[in-house]
């Protein structure tokens, strides 16, 4: 069994385990699973040994970077990698071979982590699942004849599979919370201009979030201290002191305040029985541990949805305007066929969406004054079978992630059980800005009440 | 341009709900065409990653 | 916001620059309502001087 990254992190100060060791554990387990689940487009074998016998050289003399050191980890495939084709997962980029590392990228690496290749994704971030790409799309290892949610759909599956301790993924409007709840893991997008995009391939500039993936809350908070931080190269960057994400672990949740979203899954958008149980006991667990819970209200998700899919169509039909002028046959069908949608969006639509934006934003951080931690639906449901996963899923259906995407504000998301198909189920938790701490916090502790985290899939085929 | 782009001229104009007094008709199709041509400006051949001057400022509305 | 006709919905295609085959045209053409509908309600009522959500940086 592959250990989680404190787990590993310990392991590797007792000498109980070595960074090679748990390297080659992983690569095993990469060519055992991964014909499966289709979550790699790029192992970097060597790469990984290489950098797995620096961390343990480190650790022998006494030089050991901190907890990531030796610590296996891959990217969602538009982080560039130096040297290492960077593809989005797409025909147009098959080629591409970034010469700089991305700023996450090098920041992960610089605390020592191992790099085992490049995961799955959908298109560009946006379309998938597809099976008109160069490569096929990331399966889920709870079920293979179902969606890992996207988009950072191949470190989804890689976590839920004990392929990797940790990963990359982008969240423009869920793509981090979708598949980390879909796949039984746990995502957290954070804050907008936390964590530098200077080096990933851009969705849409005002709602992409990086942030990390991995199967526990304190997993996710090790990894995001090292991606966090100022950088020069992306414009939204924010210049403030990154504090300590894991200050607050195992701090409780006693005499946190609560909002639940409850008209989000119980008028706005229907959800499966094991979603709304997984709630109530995510409630009742927060109680237990003494949080107090309140109702919040705020515009219907609608409106959020409304927001940021024309923002997102429009800045993303922006960025691929010239592809999709020039080569369109070059994109997946379904891509292209959501970015065309954007090109019919105009320049007023666009800006009624951004002054829209900014009246939802401030509306969340009224309803924030008073109250630690929103809650809400992360999901409607288990993740669908792959085949049957909508194409215009952001137009017929509205999505529980989003409005933490037009509100730039940080939200993870979580296990809350197992719907009636075996899948995971999960909750999702955001904070006020720049708060990561105190969510980290809080869904710490709701792990830790829980058992759910102790459950691996065993890689069934229904 | 081409004339058949007046057809997309006036769908344009029934999309945006916008009514052209038929004395400005011509003037306005010139215009129309005028201002692809200045669009097709802007279509410069940006790297793929290139951020546009705006960016959504999160800190006016964090309480300091 | 008013229907609009299959020819129009081509018509803004090319506008932007596009031309997906006929069988496309005519499915984006049954979902763009949605778009159309998320339009109209980012439109909303407001302050003639409410601001956007981005602002320029002179000096980023």
């Amino acid at each position: 069994m592959i250990p989680t990254i404190a787990e590993a992190a310990r392991q590797f100060e007792t000498r109980a385990l070595s960074p090679v060791e748990l390297t080659k554990a992983c690569l095993a387990r990469i060519e055992a699973c991964d014909g499966a689940i289709n979550a790699f487009l790029l192992r970097t074998e060597e790469r990984a040994l290489a950098d797995a016998k620096a961390a343990e050289q480190r650790m022998m003399s006494g030089a050991r970077r901190g907890k990531l050191d030796g610590i296996p980890i891959a990217h969602k495939d538009i982080y560039n990698t130096a040297g290492i084709r960077t593809t989005a997962h797409s025909r147009l980029l098959a080629d591409n071979v970034p010469t700089q590392d991305a700023t996450t990228v090098r920041k992960l690496a610089e605390a020592g982590t191992v790099m085992l290749g490049k995961l799955a994704t959908h298109e560009f971030a946006w379309g998938g699942p597809s099976f008109d790409l160069p490569w096929p799309p990331a399966r889920n290892p709870w079920n293979t004849d179902h969606f890992t949610g996207g988009s950072s759909s191949g470190t989804g599956a890689a976590l839920a599979a004990g392929m990797i301790l940790g990963g990359t993924g982008t969240d423009t409007a869920g793509s981090i919370r979708n598949p980390a709840g879909l796949c039984g893991v746990v995502g957290i997008k954070p804050t907008y201009g936390l964590c530098s995009r200077g080096g990933i391939l851009p969705l849409a500039h005002t709602l992409d979030h990086a942030g990390p993936l991995a199967w526990t809350v304190e997993d996710c908070a090790l990894l995001l201290q090292a991606m966090a931080g100022y950088d020069q190269a992306d414009p939204a960057s924010a210049n403030r002191k990154v504090p300590d994400f894991s200050a607050k672990l195992g701090a409780g949740a006693q005499g946190l305040r609560v909002g639940v979203v409850r008209h989000f899954h119980e008028r706005d958008v229907a959800v499966s029985d094991a979603t709304t149980r997984g709630i109530e006991e995510t409630l009742g667990l927060l109680q237990g541990l003494g949080a107090t819970i309140r109702d919040v209200t705020l515009s219907p998700l609608a409106d959020y949805n409304a927001c940021g899919y024309v923002i997102m169509s429009a800045e993303a039909f922006a960025i691929h305007q010239r592809w999709m002028l020039t080569v369109p046959g070059q994109y997946g069908a379904l891509l292209r066929d959501r970015l065309a949608l954007g090109g019919l969006i105009g320049g007023a639509d666009y800006v009624q969406a951004q002054r829209r934006r900014r009246e939802l934003a401030a509306e969340m951080k009224a309803a924030m004054e008073e109250i630690d931690i929103l809650l809400c639906a992360c999901q409607p449901g288990e993740a669908a079978r792959i085949d049957a996963a909508p194409k215009w899923s952001g137009l017929e259906t509205e999505g529980f992630t989003l409005p933490f995407n037009v509100s730039g504000y940080p939200a993870i998301s979580m296990r809350a059980g197992f719907g009636t198909g075996g899948l995971p189920v999960s909750v999702q938790l955001a904070a006020k800005p720049f708060d990561e701490a105190t969510l980290f916090q809080i869904a710490h502790a709701l792990e830790q009440a829980s058992d759910w985290h102790n459950r691996r899939p065993s890689m069934r085929r229904a | 341009m081409s004339e058949g782009d007046e057809e997309d001229f006036r769908s344009a104009l029934r999309r945006a709900g916008i009514t052209v007094q038929a004395e400005r008709y011509d003037v306005m199709l010139a215009a129309y065409r005028d201002f692809q041509a200045l669009m097709a400006c802007l279509d410069e051949p940006f790297a793929y990653a290139v951020e546009p001057a705006c960016t959504l400022q999160l800190l006016p509305l964090v309480a300091r | 916001m008013e229907a609009i006709s299959e020819a129009d919905f081509a018509a803004l295609l090319r506008h932007a620059g596009l031309n997906p085959a006929p069988e496309t045209i005519k499915e984006m053409h049954r979902v763009y309502p949605r778009l159309a509908a998320m339009l109209l309600r980012n439109r909303g009522e407001r302050e003639r001087a409410a601001e956007p959500a981005l602002t320029f940086e002179v000096l980023p």
